[in-house]
């Protein structure tokens, strides 16, 4: 919303604040006001000045030669001028050599010179409006009232120059009063200690009391609060005058005629939107506002038709909707150049229903997002009557012909509040003086009587609808006008309890701690969006996805049920310049479900890359052995690592078959999972573009929030006696893990082994086709005593007897 | 064999005082001292000698074997120290150089991203002042994202907040403000938390436009609880994050969950800048948490993260946050503790 900053000084006196303090005041006060805009300021060269002579130029039939004088003792100049309209007689904007105009031929700003058109010199020119850069009108040039005075600047005569400020419309959602100048300087008023200069408005006495007025009926009264009509008549329309256009368009608003412009003039400054209808269409000489009926069809004055529902509000003439109320007016009654008298609408709507209507329609007009901040229906009257006044004022011979129509079934009551001055003092932890306080409520129109220990509050009707409506609004009232600064900081006392950071944020840290800064992963972030696309490509096209009704774009349409995809493009689109890399990000994964809400399962997810395999499966054990050295350092034991294919990370995700069938692991503990890792499968590999192998990892946040709570260190007695180093060679079918064969070793001497890792694979010349030998090392140990030669003889028998008895060849220990 | 043992001591004594450097002088050493050295051998032939002559010969031999080693351990720490004295020159390294292949710091990566980096340390702040640290679902339900923060269907404030609706009828929360609903259908009064997580709106993406934004609440409820209090608190959140030197002021606004509402504005860098939406806790927010209002007051505050990151290190375009670019993230290789 914009505001101008003259016609603020016209209800306040700003004598004393220019507009940065005008500005500043709002701002630290009231609501923010996020920029000025000086207006008129590149006009500042430019006079008035009377054409005292026009005569044809001699070598051009469509120019004539002008002599403009510029005040009294200037001598006279002699301008070119090619308007169609110039006279002799006229008052001009005349602009001298060395001006600049903000509208030359190419809409770019022009300086003038000097110059000589046809053989004639031309010293200056005479302004069109398009030229000044004050509007569309380029016919001809502007003639100004004859009474305007000349020699003066022209900006200054014509009331043009201006500051326009433009204002954070979310900060005034709830300050109906402020959609209007009028609201804006009651607030400077009381900011600036200046009295306020309201708008005067026709006095009531001037409607015919005696008559019939203009029958209007309100059938749905939950839809309008109140329905003031005013007939109006003997009207002659026309093009605004100059000033008043003026201040229209400074502030966005596109000047059509008198009559239309004085409507929205009133809701400029009042803030309360105006429709006047064409008395000659209104057909059968009444007013109704009701529900659409469903269906119902209107042609809007935009030109479209709109089809209506229960839901929308109509006025209706004694045929059909004239208006869509509160959103738009129909094409079949608005104001015409040849109107010469007009039913005016000043009404008060519900909200919720022109806010439903105008989303509805895609309409958010002027009146609509007005009313749907809830208008206070006082302000109907008084704005009706201001328009009125200013009819008056701009055609004399207008003439009221019926008394006035006001249709207010439930009139505003008033509200009253109570607010104990220890209130403001405990809200805003600083104490303003009480008859500051009240001082500062009367200021804004409140009416504050001291009672007790605080003041009883009567609520202007302007600031009663959803806005004040609890103490603790007017605290907000005193708060901000006697100024925030003035709140000193103090330091609240609570009881000193202690606060650690809550499991699942503390195992975070850790995981960013071991995954970042111990094995040099880059921790990434990504959306939690992915495209239907997307979910087709990577194998979920299937799966039933939570979907965004309103994505901004089809990329983020579905709610990630895996991380594959974004790990998969992070992966491709760094390859290019990182060969092989690491990357990590937390998290979550959404699965629609039965309840109230989805599903939100929390992952760690891994990636890594690399251009060239160092060895079968390397990208996939390095991931896996990051994953387990990530256990290790959150102290979780006992997780089991076997093969698996397309194992789901938890009940409700789908099947990883993204993944490799023979290079991936699920890593368990009980009867958990904590993650799946594995390597990209080839063809999805090459459908993403990925070069080389890449591996993929998802683990489970909560189940390893669950595993983490349970670590502990179960301590096992430094060994005291010797141990006995022993190796074994077996040969076992190539798909054998080689976690079975340790195992079996482990389940063959439980309690007298102790770090057995295998620390050679072999496959070829000497082993059987489809088989492989691993290698393995342990020690034996016995915790009573040295073990001796025998002891240790039975220990490797009962190892090699095992994995004999497992139908493997143990090929030499 | 006396004159022999002269000489021998002489030679010695000349070549120790030769050496240029310790192992010459462990070569002089062995040469003389060692098991096989010429004293030794001189040593083993004094079993042939005549008895008489043993003693003299032994003596002497013992003595040029002391005043050798004397000689040699004096040469020895004068050489060293000659060593040392010239170290700056002789062992000169090359601090810029890279690390040798296979050192333990070669070739590691490993970054934090920003926005997490900066989550920590805000809720380190809040966890010393006595704050707890909440989560939410990031997918909620209309209740909790508007109708108990006073936004009821149809209300003008909906404009404020570009929402992603979902096919299950739910929405992505478009703040943390329902963290702060859950909280007190939970918790009783006094309740001092923060929830610092991913927020959605929805928007076209461009260099200043994102749909996925990370923001951090914080609420304070408790008796008398005041507007003096929340400058404090936040105060001293912008102090360890921003600086000491950093300045508030708060500014009237507009959010339906507080009342009063403010912007704080904070300097940066030598200017105002707009940083975060606060207020005293909205009467109606209090009573639809299930806390009497005219018991209880508190305040509320809700600020953009992934702006402060860009601010704090300058970012030109918001979409790197959410880009996994490693060109962007493998820059921010530090800021965690723990």
């Amino acid at each position: 919303m914009k505001l101008s900053y003259r016609w603020l000084g016209e209800m306040v006196d700003l004598t004393e604040a220019d507009p940065d303090r005008v500005q500043h005041k709002l701002t630290f006060h009231t609501a923010e006001i996020e920029d000025q805009e000086p207006v008129g300021a590149g006009l500042a060269a430019l006079l008035t000045g009377r054409v005292t002579a026009v005569r044809p130029h001699p070598d051009a039939d469509k120019l004539r030669l002008c002599t403009v004088q510029t005040g009294e003792g200037e001598a006279p100049v002699e301008v070119v001028c090619g308007a169609p309209n110039v006279a002799e007689g006229q008052v001009i904007a005349y602009a001298p050599e060395g001006a600049t105009l903000p509208g030359g031929p190419d809409g770019a700003p022009i300086t003038l010179e000097r110059r000589t058109i046809r053989g004639v010199e031309s010293c200056g020119m005479i302004c069109s409006e398009r030229e000044m850069g004050l509007g569309e009108g380029h016919d001809g040039i502007l003639v100004l009232p004859a009474d305007t005075p000349v020699g003066v600047p022209f900006a200054e005569a014509c009331a043009i120059d201006d500051t326009i400020f433009e204002v954070d419309n979310v900060c005034v959602t709830h300050r109906p009063d402020l959609w209007g100048h009028l609201g804006w300087a009651r607030e400077l008023s009381a900011l600036l200690h200046k009295p306020l200069q309201a708008p005067a408005l026709l006095d009531l006495a001037e409607l015919p009391s005696e008559g019939e007025a203009f029958p209007i009926a309100i059938d749905d009264e939950a839809g309008c609060r109140r329905y003031v009509g005013i007939v109006i008549e003997n009207l002659t329309n026309g093009p605004s005058p100059l000033p008043l256009r003026r201040r229209l368009e400074a502030l966005g608003v596109r000047s059509i005629d008198l009559l239309v412009d004085l409507t929205n003039l009133v809701l400029l400054e009042q803030g309360q939107p105006l429709h006047a209808f064409d008395l000659r269409d209104v057909r059968g000489g009444e007013i109704r506002v009701r529900s659409a009926a469903e269906g119902e069809v209107m042609n809007t004055l935009d030109g479209q038709a709109r089809t209506l529902t229960a839901e929308d509000l109509v006025i209706a003439d004694g045929e059909g909707p004239v208006a869509i109320a509160g959103v738009m007016g129909g094409e079949n009654s608005e104001v015409r150049a040849d109107t010469t008298a007009i039913l005016l609408e000043s009404a008060t709507f519900d909200p919720l229903r022109i806010r439903r209507t105008a989303t509805r329609l895609g309409l958010r007009t002027e009146a609509s997002s007005r009313f749907e901040k809830s208008l206070d229906p006082e302000l109907a009257l008084q704005a009706a009557l201001r328009f009125a006044g200013l009819v008056k004022h701009y055609m004399p011979e207008a003439r009221f012909t019926r008394p006035l129509s006001d249709c207010y079934p439930r009139p505003y009551a008033g509200l009253e509040l109570y607010l104990p001055y220890s209130l403001v003092r405990r809200r805003l932890g600083t104490r303003i003086a009480d008859h500051r306080v009240r001082g500062i409520l009367i200021s804004l129109g409140f009416q504050a009587t001291e009672d007790g220990d605080g003041v009883a509050v009567k609520v202007p009707s302007w600031r009663a609808t959803k806005d004040i409506e609890r103490p603790t609004d007017l605290v907000e009232e005193v708060g901000r006008v006697a100024g925030y600064h003035r709140i000193a900081s103090v330091a609240p006392i609570a009881p000193m309890t202690p606060k650690l950071p809550r499991p699942v944020r503390a195992l975070e840290r850790r995981v960013a701690a071991v995954l970042s800064l111990e094995l040099g992963h880059a921790e990434v972030k990504h959306r939690s969006f992915y495209s239907a696309k997307e979910a087709e490509r990577i194998g979920l096209g299937a799966v039933a996805h939570l979907r965004v009704v309103n994505p901004s774009s089809e990329e983020h349409s579905h709610m990630i049920q895996s991380t594959a995809p974004d790990m998969l493009h992070t992966i491709v689109r760094n390859q290019v310049r990182v060969p092989s890399g690491t990357v990590w990000e937390g998290a979550r994964l959404f699965v629609p479900r039965a309840a109230a809400l989805p599903l939100e399962r929390a992952v760690f997810s891994l990636a890594s890359w690399a251009p060239d395999e160092v060895s079968p499966g390397a990208q996939f054990l390095a991931m896996l052995a990051d994953v387990q050295a990530l256990l290790t350092r959150l102290g979780i034991t006992g997780a089991e690592v076997a093969n698996a294919e397309s194992p789901a990370l938890c009940e409700g995700l789908p099947a990883t078959t993204w993944l490799h069938p023979g290079r991936t692991a699920r890593i368990t503990r009980g009867e958990a999972t904590l993650a799946v890792v594995g390597e990209v499968l080839p063809a999805v590999a090459r459908r993403y573009e990925v070069a080389g192998r890449a591996a993929l990892a998802e683990i489970d946040a909560d189940a390893l929030l669950v595993a983490h709570a349970e670590r502990r260190v179960d301590y096992e007695p430094v060994l005291r006696y010797p141990v006995v180093p022993f190796d074994v060679a077996v040969i076992v079918p190539r798909t054998t893990p080689a976690g079975d064969v340790q195992r079996t070793m482990r389940a063959a001497v439980d309690g007298s082994i102790r770090d057995l890792h295998v620390f050679d694979v072999y496959e070829g010349e000497g082993i059987p086709a489809g088989e492989r030998s691993l290698a393995l090392r342990c020690e034996l140990f016995d915790r009573a005593g040295t073990l001796s030669t025998k002891a240790a003889d039975a220990l490797r028998k009962r190892i090699t007897d095992a994995l004999s008895g497992a139908g493997w060849t143990v090929r030499r220990s | 064999m006396l004159d022999q043992l002269q000489a021998l001591q002489a030679t010695a004594l000349d070549e120790v005082r030769a050496a240029v450097d310790v192992a010459a002088l462990d070569v002089v050493q062995s040469a003389f001292l060692g098991k096989k050295g010429q004293v030794q051998q001189v040593l083993r032939t004094i079993g042939k000698l005549d008895p008489k002559e043993r003693g003299p010969v032994g003596r002497a031999a013992n003595e040029a074997k002391q005043a050798i080693e004397a000689a040699l351990e004096a040469r020895k720490a004068e050489l060293l120290a000659a060593a040392d004295a010239n170290l700056a020159e002789t062992e000169w390294v090359d601090a810029t150089l890279p690390p040798p292949a296979g050192s333990r710091a070669s070739g590691r990566g490993g970054s934090i991203h920003p926005i997490t980096a900066l989550v920590r340390d805000m809720e380190d702040v809040f966890l010393s002042m006595g704050f707890e640290t909440l989560d939410g679902p990031w997918v909620e339900d209309d209740h909790h994202n508007f109708g108990a923060l006073n936004i009821p269907p149809d209300h003008p404030a909906r404009d404020m907040q570009d929402t992603y609706w979902l096919t299950d009828g739910n929405l992505l929360r478009t703040h943390t403000s329902p963290v702060q609903v859950r909280a007190m259908e939970t918790r009783k009064p006094p309740i001092r938390a923060v929830c610092l997580g991913r927020i959605f709106r929805n928007e076209e993406l461009d260099a200043t436009h994102e749909n996925t934004f990370h923001q951090c609440e914080g609420f304070f409820v408790d008796r008398d609880v005041s507007v003096g209090h929340m400058i404090y608190v936040l105060e001293s959140l912008l102090h360890e994050i921003i600086g000491p030197d950093v300045k508030v002021r708060l500014r009237p606004s507009y959010f339906p969950f507080v009342e009063p509402g403010f912007e704080m504005d904070v300097t940066f860098r030598g200017d105002w800048m707009e940083l975060l939406g606060c207020g005293m806790v909205h009467p109606y927010v209090l009573e639809a948490g299930g806390i009497d209002p005219n018991e209880y007051s508190g305040f509320a505050f809700g600020m953009g993260i992934d702006r402060l990151v860009m601010v704090r290190h300058g970012v030109e375009d918001i979409r790197h946050l959410m880009s996994g670019d490693l060109r962007f993230m493998s820059q921010f290789t530090g800021g965690l503790e723990g």
